[in-house]
């Protein structure tokens, strides 16, 4: 009987908090990897960051985005800026995190690595997020590593989880 | 007592031609289906479409919600000859599609059967669609019709069965 959905690693951030989550050594063996996220920062951004293969590049990262806030809805995107989704900040109700999933196809293919990117936080007032996004990192190499943190200054907060998944479709 | 396996791969395809693409004999023992697409087409960028059991009539509606990165659509469409803007796909080299379909209790003979799809483009579309099949008939094939073109090489197609059980 096949085992599709299969965890590769996963991290809980402990006390002191985290700049970076971080998952290396990707095996090549699954068609398809899951990262699911619930997270909070340490500060008020709005945004979290990601980086594939340890690349850095700004134009690496290109995104469509569909928001809504509850009060607006917004289109827009990112081809200079590897924003991939939301994190509960620091001024949302306590001890509530953000939910984020980004979901690779055909990561360790020869094609530029295509992802959907969906992410919402909630605080009990005004104010929270939710987001879907088309993201792409503009390499054929296959992904062996990925990284998220909240953008700059921010990072992670105790507690907060990250699993990596990966999907064999055989 | 070792953990049963609730997400099965069902069929999987890699398609690098055609107007559309048949998935034939699904089994009725699942729960509910999920569909991972990743695909170019031919010409574009262009919907993504489908039918089920072969249906051609006017029973398939849709609502979509989209942003074009700069730009927010939102649209209706009634009594389609097969469900629309499941998501978006490009001739663009290396611009992937990557949609996820969901179809629950698509073997549920006293309902008619209802879709979310997520599309994703990078180069242009992100969407989130609810679709509907006014049909009680168990679902066992699912056609996939790139709108106005065909597929191209490097597209694939993979159909999961979840079971609740």
């Amino acid at each position: 009987m096949p085992n599709t959905l299969k965890l590769i690693s996963s991290v809980t951030v402990g006390a002191g908090g985290a700049t970076w989550i971080d998952f290396d050594s990707i095996p090549s063996t699954y068609t398809d990897l899951k990262l699911v996220l619930s997270g909070r920062f340490d500060n008020t951004n709005n945004y979290l960051s990601i980086k594939v293969n340890g690349d850095t590049g700004l134009y690496s990262y290109v995104s469509i985005e569909l928001t809504g806030n509850g009060s607006s809805a917004g289109a827009g995107g990112w081809g200079t800026a590897p924003y991939w989704g939301f994190g509960n900040k620091s001024s949302y109700t306590s001890n509530t995190f953000g939910c984020t999933e980004i979901y690779f196809t055909n990561y360790a293919g020869s094609t530029q690595k295509s992802a959907a990117i969906d992410s919402v936080t909630e605080n009990n007032t005004t104010g929270a997020n939710m987001l879907i996004s088309a993201g792409r990192w503009q390499s054929t190499s296959a992904i062996t590593s990925i990284s998220v943190r909240p953008d700059a200054p921010s990072n992670w907060v105790q507690n907060t989880t990250a699993y990596l998944y990966g999907i064999k479709n055989s | 007592m070792a953990a049963g396996s609730t997400y099965t791969p069902i069929a999987t395809a890699t398609i690098s031609s055609g107007s559309s693409y048949t998935f034939s004999s699904i089994p009725s023992t699942y729960t509910d289906l999920h569909i991972v697409i990743s695909n170019f087409i031919s010409a574009g960028p262009d919907d993504m479409r489908l039918r089920f059991n072969g249906d051609t009539s006017t029973n398939y509606s849709a609502l979509l919600l989209r942003s074009s990165g700069g730009s927010l659509i939102n649209a209706k469409d009634n009594n389609g000859t097969y469900m629309a803007w499941l998501g978006y796909a490009s001739n663009g080299a290396g611009d992937a599609s990557t949609h996820r379909i969901d179809v629950q209790s698509y073997a549920n003979t006293s309902v008619y059967k209802h879709v979310v799809s997520r599309g994703n483009l990078s180069s242009g579309f992100v969407n989130l669609t609810t679709g509907m099949w006014r049909s009680t008939a168990a679902i066992n094939s699912i056609t996939f019709i790139p709108g106005g073109s065909s597929f191209a090489a490097g597209s694939t197609i993979t159909i999961y069965g979840i079971k609740a059980a």
